[in-house]
């Protein structure tokens, strides 16, 4: 271990793994893979209830191995094998992404680098770096020691991005725009290929005779997805809806949907760690959006926990990274189609309620829209999938022997 | 009442209910005035639920989150009556505020501002030795907020001194003889809290030099933040200060760019107090509800003094709590309050900038 510790260059913490890596790709969906997953899940799901938050939980819902055997069914291809070494790069504020990214790295079957952000370096990070690095030191996973290499460093160090950058066969990149073009600028090995993962928004689009059709508690159930979907990140990660439209057959049907479904978010809502500055962001955001931004034609505020701003035409979210912490634009269509006009190349993910998934889908068809990826039942919103921002992550970082 | 007439009166002698009637009429026809010739502020009032011509108190006026100062121009007077644009440098990175002043907008700042400290310093003009480099007034095109604040107090001051050069270092020659020439009798000493503590408490322990300024009022503001990173309480601050020049009165104040003149002093009983030209409501953030005495919570500062700019009711970023009113041993009426510190910056989740820290 001590020789181990020399060979780490000055200004790198190795978090998990080793930091020699042996580079040599492996077949996809191997079983050491599998086994070394399903391990990490199974000390997840041991841990004590007040260690666990929903995110660790999630995540540990997510590596196990029943799961990974539906990701393999749908994603495998037999007779994949991975590109080498994959360097991922994970963004800050997502404390547990960087388990995701390199999960799927994994299971592509790459070795992988995985750059975290000093502040990531938060409670639920340093425990699934524990648990993960407890994991590789165990005799059982020997195999896998050298094929993980989870590192912090200050992003000022280019000099480590450019080396790691040279090693790799691929590189990952989640981030805001500004991270994708700092460290796309950064050479590759002409034959390693790259996946981005740049600013992106979300919105949601609701039924409102089906939001009126719900008992109370299938209300509560649909507002605490909604919760999830949104408050859980602050509503900053990319998946999480700023905006929601309704479908309605008429405008008082539209609104009383409306009083009913906002009224159930801000009972959810009501768990909410709503700090002074998240207030204070968001009424100054508030502020900016009624006096200089969209035309509205009402607001309703709930507390500060909830802040909801109806729109007369249809918003325009591209740019709007405003929406946080509970604040959500809001439009009343008139033909059920319009929330189309509010996408555009940024935009990710549609979470919808009351609605046919493939209705939606094929309508990002017919109006041939740059943007949305997925299309995903309210509740959804933040879950991982190896297809994400509409690349086949999985494919991408293998290739297919023929 | 006009704040003209206002000024007329106090600084601190209205006593609640008073204050409570005046202040609800003042600001109710400032709201008006504002919302007419503010489009944006109309918009925001209108959709917050205030209704023109309603008659509003001090808790119903709309707040304008200090923070919109920085993002949007908001102003209520014809561009060719802005007579400055007063600029506050925040936090550091941060765009700063910008409050543009007609004429009557910063008469009403500098008498207010006069009505206040006079009543701690007395009406005589006094030497006045300035904590700072005479540079601060050199960038002419902005105003910024050390330079406001130093232009503001200078009309307390018969004979002015900077007591640092360029360099800001401390000019020991120029500070000697002028307080050779004052020969004992008052002076008002003038600065920015932390630039008092670096710049003049520091040098002058370090070279072990005593000032003769055991009849010196020393005023100083622009927050403890920076102190208190370094962990130098008011005790500490007011302690040091008597060692090396032997000063006793030494009083902080409150005040923000946005509400120049408006500034709360600390009186004889360590107690920041709210004159008759302003008002201070706490609020908890949880709903913005009105925090009761002794609950600390997110401070609002209200005047009928902004004029030309829509920042009457400003929510700031500062958190603090009433300790009473009307009844600090120090006579003076009105409520008295104490800063707790700044809204503390928390770790924001989401995936809008990845490769920080």
């Amino acid at each position: 271990m001590k020789a181990e510790c020399d060979r780490i260059p000055e200004g790198i913490t190795l978090l998990a793994g080793a930091f020699e890596t042996d580079d040599r790709p492996e077949i996809t969906f191997s079983e050491p893979v599998l086994d070394l997953l399903s391990a990490l899940a199974e000390s997840i799901r041991r841990l004590p209830r007040n260690e666990a938050g929903e995110e660790v939980r999630a995540l540990g819902f997510w590596l196990r191995r029943a799961h990974l055997m539906e990701l393999k069914e749908k994603y495998d291809r037999p007779g994949n094998i991975g590109l080498g070494q994959s360097f991922h790069i994970a963004p800050a504020n997502v404390p547990l992404m960087f388990v995701y990214t390199c999960a799927i790295g994994l299971l592509a079957g790459n070795t992988c680098r995985v750059r975290v952000s000093e502040r990531v370096r938060t409670r639920e990070g340093e425990l699934l770096c524990g648990l993960l690095g407890g994991l590789l030191n165990e005799e059982r996973f020997a195999g896998m020691q050298n094929r993980v290499s989870i590192i912090s460093y200050d992003s000022g160090r280019t000099d480590l991005t450019e080396r790691f950058s040279a090693e790799c066969d691929a590189r990952i990149i989640w981030g805001g725009d500004e991270t994708v073009s700092r460290i796309r600028a950064v050479p590759l090995k002409p034959s390693a290929v790259e996946l981005v993962f740049p600013d992106r928004n979300s919105l949601a689009v609701l039924d409102a005779e089906a939001v009126l059709a719900l008992s109370e508690e299938e209300l509560g159930l649909l507002a605490v997805r909604f919760y999830n979907d949104t408050y859980a990140m602050d509503q900053n990660a990319c998946s999480c809806p700023k905006a929601v439209f309704w479908r309605e057959p008429d405008e008082r049907t539209g609104q009383e949907a409306a009083d009913r479904f906002w009224n159930a978010v801000f009972e959810a809502s009501k768990r909410y760690a709503l700090s002074e500055i998240k207030v204070s962001q968001k009424y100054g955001a508030l502020w900016e959006c009624m006096g200089f931004g969209a035309n509205l034609r009402r607001i309703r505020r709930l507390s500060n926990r909830l802040y909801v701003l109806e729109c007369s035409d249809v918003p325009k979210i591209a740019s709007e990274n405003r929406m946080q912490f509970g604040s959500f634009l809001e439009y009343h269509m008139q033909n059920g189609d319009e929330w189309t006009e509010a996408v555009s190349e940024k935009t990710q993910s549609v979470t919808c309620f009351g609605i046919r998934e493939a209705d939606l889908r094929e309508l990002v068809l017919r109006h041939r829209l740059k943007g949305v990826h997925r299309v995903v039942p309210v509740g959804q919103a933040l879950r991982m999938d190896p297809v994400w921002d509409g690349k086949d992550m999985i494919a991408e970082l293998s290739r297919t022997l023929t | 009442m006009t704040y003209d007439e206002l000024l007329q009166r106090g600084p601190y002698e209205l006593g609640s209910a008073e204050k409570r009637e005046v202040y609800s009429e003042l600001l109710s026809d400032l709201t008006d005035r504002h919302r007419e010739c503010c489009a944006p502020y109309d918009r925001c009032c209108e959709l917050l639920g205030d209704r023109r011509g309603m008659r509003r108190s001090p808790e119903t006026v709309p707040m304008v989150p200090v923070s919109l100062f920085k993002k949007a121009e908001l102003c209520s007077v014809p561009a060719e009556e802005v007579f400055k644009t007063m600029t506050s440098s925040g936090t550091t990175g941060q765009q700063p505020s910008r409050i543009f002043l007609d004429r009557k907008t910063a008469e009403w700042q500098q008498r207010t501002l006069q009505r206040i400290v006079s009543s701690y310093i007395g009406e005589k003009r006094i030497p006045m030795l300035i904590v700072d480099s005479p540079n601060v007034l050199h960038d002419r095109n902005l105003f910024s907020a050390r330079g406001a604040g130093i232009l503001g107090f200078s009309i307390f001051g018969a004979k002015r001194q900077y007591a640092l050069n360029e360099n800001m270092e401390l000019d020991t020659e120029a500070v000697r003889s002028f307080l050779e020439k004052a020969a004992g009798g008052p002076v008002l000493v003038f600065g920015f809290t932390y630039m008092i503590w670096k710049y003049f408490y520091r040098p002058l322990k370090e070279s072990g030099l005593r000032l003769p300024l055991e009849n010196g009022f020393l005023i100083h503001g622009g927050g403890w933040k920076k102190l208190q990173n370094e962990a130098v309480s008011a005790e500490d601050f007011r302690d040091g200060l008597f060692e090396v020049c032997g000063i006793r009165d030494v009083r902080n104040y409150y005040g923000m760019a946005e509400q120049t003149g408006c500034i709360y002093m600390e009186c004889e009983c360590g107690h920041l107090h709210v004159s008759d030209y302003s008002e201070i409501l706490i609020r908890d953030m949880e709903d913005f509800s009105v925090c009761e005495t002794g609950k600390e919570g997110v401070i609002q500062v209200i005047t009928p003094m902004a004029w030309s700019y829509p920042g009457h009711s400003i929510l700031t970023e500062d958190k603090g709590m009433i300790l009473g009113e009307d009844d600090c041993p120090c006579g003076r009426k009105g409520k008295y309050f104490a800063i707790t510190g700044r809204i503390p910056k928390a770790e924001i989740r989401g995936c809008s900038d990845t490769y920080e820290g």
